[in-house]
Parts: structure tokens; sequence; C-alpha cells
């Protein structure tokens, strides 16, 4: 059996050629970043379930232009026989293996993310203890920027074993929890009753959801939970905020006190 | 009505008979007016809202073309209104249709409508001419001490009574919502006997939120399309006036509004896109229409009962001029919550007193005012007496930008 050297699957590569390789790249480079701009700039000027459909676009898009441009260098690089391909992707997946293995894992987990969505870009999502607004899905990389406003680079292989808390998945609803701990001797009905009020007249929620308003009993008093929605999930830190001053200030007015110390191992 | 519920009966029945100008329906039966290209139209300003820097001059309200000038205001109050709402209490009869909160029928009718349409005015007009109780709404103080006892309201067995302003009845507040909902429990029950309640549409809707019961009995205004625009317009064109006017369009000079021509079936484009632009809402259309009435200066000197506004070559009616209707000012997208809130939170009180507004907003009063006066300058609110209020020509912009950004807004614009 003839002996294949890799050397020798490669054209000859002329200056048509290397032009033309140039060209695909080119195009595929200033596609690319012109999606990246251009998509989030209109999202940016949207303000519901479109934002999340266009944002989701992009990484889809971004891998079209990949495989595409691919598919096009492809047959100036090699002359595209089976023999050819199995003999370049098998050097190339030996070589990322052993030299590249956690970048080769990003960018296949990176596709994977694409096709399985378990982020796009708009949602809230927690990954490795970092919770925050999806605002780029990379090629390696997904991007979320935290409440404080910190970036964090964040690995797609991360997906392979850990758990991606996503929040919104897509869509404008995204769920609030408001705590309140108060001492047990209360009237627990009253209070269920002004929380869900609280919850009720805040310009932030969103009135197409429900407000669940529950609560736990705990050794050191009751342990409240206002469950509601924004209009906007981008208002949740503003929603919960005002849904704890106000909530706090009817409560504090009607004559119920809340528990001095909370032990750590008893707050939920 | 029927014997359980109001029925109001579809008054364009007979077929090839005009609808009556008046007409009470139930609120699924409104039909807002629409135009073929309208969902076209709504689409591209969409679009070129996202790629439209923002700027307060280029948002700003329609500038009248240099050679006309707007109407005196006495003669365009002679020309426009006031509105004769005998024909509304009619229409208010019929669809009642001999109701009285019997057994059997429900204690209490619902009249909902937008903001401008009228229906508070019809309801107390209905009230004078029935010589029925109507009931003022409580103080704010009264809303959120919980206060109010309702006491004044007659005992079951008198005859209706009037409410017209529900919106008045409550606060979007924690402590602003059970006095309202205690009023709506006795209401429904019958405590009070037999009652018609008015709301304005976005405290409906957000009302439907605080006290989640099934309201059977709700009864709205019919959109005013096209045709009842014409008719409406053109009677109070001649009501206080004995020269029948003209009105042509100023940019291409068709007719807009004949007042001598008795025919309904000429309805003008401007005047479907008026009806359009407003979503049949009869008091909207009407300040726009006063908004875009114009004379030549030359004529401006009106003779009140009828002086000459202006006269076309061809013909010797005078004629008063129509502009184009103003864009409506759009909020501006700034990224912050600010101006949404304030917004919302206004429309669905049916504006507000200052002094409220920081207990119902998430922001301090200095930034509040900053974003009132800011959209004061666009146009897009107005201050009457310490109350600030959505201006009905920035109603239109207003509920596109919250609906946009998924806030809760009334039936008749969703």
């Amino acid at each position: 059996m003839e002996k294949v050297k890799i050397a020798d699957i490669f054209n000859s590569l002329d200056p048509s050629a290397m032009l033309h390789l140039a060209l695909i790249l080119a195009v595929a480079i200033a596609s690319t970043m012109v999606l990246q701009k251009v998509f989030p700039w209109i999202a940016a000027r949207l303000h519901d379930q479109r934002r999340h459909y266009i944002l989701a676009l992009v990484p889809l898009l971004r891998l079209i232009i990949i495989i595409l441009a691919f598919l096009l260098s492809v047959p100036i690089i090699i002359e595209p026989s089976l023999q050819n391909m199995v003999a370049l992707f098998g050097s190339l997946g030996i070589a990322l293996g052993f030299a590249l293995k956690d970048y080769a894992s990003s960018l296949i987990a990176g596709i994977v993310a694409t096709a399985e969505r378990p982020y796009r870009s708009g949602d809230w999502i927690e990954i490795g203890g970092v919770y925050g607004e999806v605002t780029h899905v990379g090629l390696r990389t997904v991007q979320v920027t935290s409440a404080d406003d910190t970036l964090y680079h964040i690995p797609h292989l991360k997906i392979w074993n850990e758990v991606v808390a996503n929040a919104n998945n897509g869509t404008p609803r995204l769920q609030t929890v408001t705590d309140f701990y108060l001492d047990p001797h209360h009237d627990g009905g009253k209070v269920r009753d002004i929380l869900y009020d609280v919850a009720l007249s805040s310009a932030y929620v969103s009135l197409n959801e429900p407000i669940v308003v529950v609560l736990k009993e705990k050794p050191w008093g009751t342990h409240y939970k206002v469950r509601a929605y924004p209009v906007d999930p981008q208002q949740q830190f503003n929603f919960t905020a005002d849904i704890s001053i106000r909530g706090r200030e009817i409560l504090q007015k009607n004559g119920f006190k809340f528990t001095l110390a909370v032990l750590d191992s008893g707050a939920e | 009505m029927g014997k359980q519920t109001p029925t109001p009966k579809s008054a364009a029945s007979a077929e090839g008979e005009a609808p009556p100008l008046w007409e009470f329906v139930s609120p699924s039966a409104f039909v807002a007016p629409k135009s073929g290209a309208e969902h076209i139209v709504r689409r591209w300003d969409a679009v070129k809202r996202i790629f439209k820097r923002d700027s307060a001059e280029e948002e700003s309200p329609f500038k009248p073309e240099s050679e006309l000038q707007r109407l005196p205001a006495e003669f365009l109050q002679l020309l426009t209104g006031p509105v004769d709402w005998s024909g509304a209490l009619s229409a208010l009869e019929e669809a009642l249709g001999g109701w009285s909160g019997a057994a059997g029928e429900p204690k209490v009718v619902f009249v909902v409508g937008a903001p401008w349409s009228g229906h508070a005015k019809i309801l107390r007009a209905w009230a004078a001419a029935r010589q029925a109780s109507c009931f003022e709404a409580p103080s704010y103080v009264e809303i959120l001490q919980y206060k109010r006892t309702w006491e004044q309201i007659p005992q079951p067995g008198e005859q209706p009574w009037v409410l017209p302003e529900l919106e008045r009845c409550y606060v979007r507040h924690a402590e602003g919502l059970n006095l309202v909902r205690h009023f709506l429990e006795q209401a429904l029950r019958g405590t009070y006997g037999a009652g018609i309640i008015g709301c304005d549409s976005w405290a409906w809707a957000y009302l439907q939120h605080v006290w989640p019961a099934q309201f059977s009995s709700v009864l709205t205004l019919q959109a005013f399309d096209g045709a009842r625009l014409t008719r409406l317009l053109r009677q109070l064109s001649v009501t206080h006036i004995r020269t029948p006017y003209t009105f042509k369009n100023a940019s291409s000079g068709d007719t807009v509004l004949c007042a001598e021509d008795g025919s309904d079936a000429q309805v003008s484009a401007a005047m479907v896109k008026l009806a359009v632009r407003t979503r049949g809402n009869v008091g909207l259309a009407l300040r726009y229409w006063r908004d875009v009435l114009r004379s030549e200066p030359e004529s401006a000197e009106t003779k009140e009962g009828g002086a000459d506004v202006g006269e076309s070559k061809e013909d010797a009616a005078p004629t008063v001029w129509v502009a184009p209707l103003p864009a409506s000012p759009l909020p501006p997208a700034d990224g912050t919550d600010s101006v949404a809130l304030i917004l919302h939170t206004l429309l669905l009180h049916r504006g507000l007193p200052e002094e409220l507004l920081p207990q119902l907003l998430p922001m301090s009063h200095a930034r509040i005012m900053a974003t009132l006066l800011r959209l004061q300058g666009r146009g897009i609110v107005e201050e009457c007496e310490q109350f600030w209020y959505v201006a009905p020509l920035g109603y239109a912009g207003t509920c596109t930008y919250l609906r946009e950004r998924n806030y809760l807004i009334d039936q008749f614009w969703g």
C-alpha cells in the first residue's frame, strides 16, 4: 500500500491560490466582525423577545461563516479526496489532542453550545460561581458581565462538567426572589398580603407573570420569599431593591419586627 | 340590555344602514380603525426608530407651513366644539336597555374608556339627566390611609348611582389598593345597590390584577372610524357657526371635510388616517383635529359666527386648511428606566399630583422632576395645576414606547 506523506497531500500554493485564500479569510473575518457589531447594536435598541432572537443568531451565523470559509479553503489547499482528508484531519486531531487539548475542547464545546443553547446572548446565567448577563458568545469563551460590571471570559468547556444555571433561557421572563426575615411572633397571613401588594405595586413588576409569596419557619424566625418577575431582566436588581425598601418600610410601619441575627446555616 | 347582563345591540344591523354616531359595545366588540397599510407602516416606523439618532429636534411635533397659521382660539372653539353628548347618552341608554340592577341582573355596570374618550363626561351627563347620584373619588390621603367608608352611596332600592372615575379610587402603592378592592367587592355584591362605574382603560388593565374577578357587564364606546369622525366633525363645524366651511388638505388641496355635503359615503383619506392614528378615540381625534386646522394669513381675521377664513379660487365656500397630522413625539431612549416608569405610572392613574410621584416611583423627587421637565420639553407630558399627565399628542408615541418594552398597556392600544 502506498504511504501518503502529509506534505504530499497539499497543493502547491501559487500566488493566485494565496490570493484566493487571503480573500476568503478577509471576507470571513470582516463578515464576522460586522456580524458581531451590528447585531448586538440592533438588539440593544429592542426590548422584547426580538432582542433575544437577534442576539442568539450571532454565534449561529458566525459558525456558518466559519464553515463556509473552511469549505471554500480546503479545496485550494489540498486535493479533496477521502484519503487526503483522513490524513489531514487525523494529523490535525493528534496535534490538537496533545498540544491544544483544552483549547480544542472549548472550540468544540462552543459548537455544541451553539446547537444546544445552554446560554445565549442576553441570558442571565450562573456558571462557575459567576452570575451575570451573557454579552457575547465567542468561539472559545462566553463573556458574562456581572451586576458590578465585571466582564468574565468563561471557556465553553465548562459546559462538559459544570452546572449552567440559566435564569431566563432566551426569554424576557426572569424570576427574582426577595427575602425577608421576620421575628416569628407575628400574623403570617397579614405579612403575606402586605408583601404581595408590595410586589404588585412595584413600578418594575411584570403583571403578566405570577407573584407568589412563600414562607418557611426557621429556628431563628420566619423566612419570607417574594417571587415575582420584572418587566425586563435587566431590572432584576432594581426590582428586588425596590421590593426590599418598600416592604421593609411598610412592615415596620405595621409593627412587624425583623430578626436581629440570622445564623448562616439557617438562612437560605 | 338583557335581563342578565348588558348586551349592547349591534346598531349597524340593517344592511346598508350607516351605524349610529355613538354606540356602546362590549370591549370584545371594539373594532379599532385600520388602514390596509397600517401594519407595514408600523413595522417600518419600528425599523426607522432602531437606526434613528435620538434627538429632540427630530422628534419635535410638526411645524406648520410658513404660509399658513393656526386658527384663533375663539374661532377654533366655535369650529370644533364643544361636543354634544346627548347622542352618547341615548346610546348608553340603549346599551343599558332598561337595566336597573334588579334581581337577576348585574348590580354594577362598568363603562371603560381610553384616555380622552369622554366616558367620564358621558356618565356625569347621564347622572345629571337621570338625576342619579354622582360620586367623586376619595382623596389620595383617604385612599392611602384607607379611611373612605363609601357611606354617601345610597342603599339598595334607590335608583342607580354613578362613579365616573374609578381610576381615581386607587393608588399603585402597597397601601393604596385595599380601598378599591373593598369597594369593588361591596359594589359587585350589591351592598350599595345598582350603580354604573366609569374607569380609564389603563387603570382598568391594572385593576384586573389587583382584583381579578370576572367582570361580565362592561361597556365601552365603539371606535370612531373615518365615517363616524367625518359625521361628528361636520356636525361640530356647523353647530356654532352659520357659514358652512370646507376643510381642505393643505398639501394637496383635496377636500377633507365638506360641511354642506350630507353624504356619508364620502370619507376622505385624511379622516381615515386620523381615525387610525387615534385608534378611534374620539377625544384624541378632536385634539389632533384642533391641532391641524390652519388659515391663510390674509384671511385670519375671523369674525365670530361665520367670517371667511380663506377662499379657494374655484368656489365661494370659505376654506379652512388642514395641515398634515403631526408626528407623535417619542420618549427618549436614554438607556435608563426612568422615562418608561414615569410615563407608565402617569397612564395607570390618568395623571398624578407632583407630590405623590416619589411615593409611587423608585427614584428621587429631583430625578422625577428632571425627567418630567425633559419630557414636557418634547411635548410628551403636560402639567396642569400641579398634576402631570401624558399629553394627548404624545399619547401614541408613549403607547408604542411602552408596548415595545413589555409594559402592561390598555386593551385599546394592545
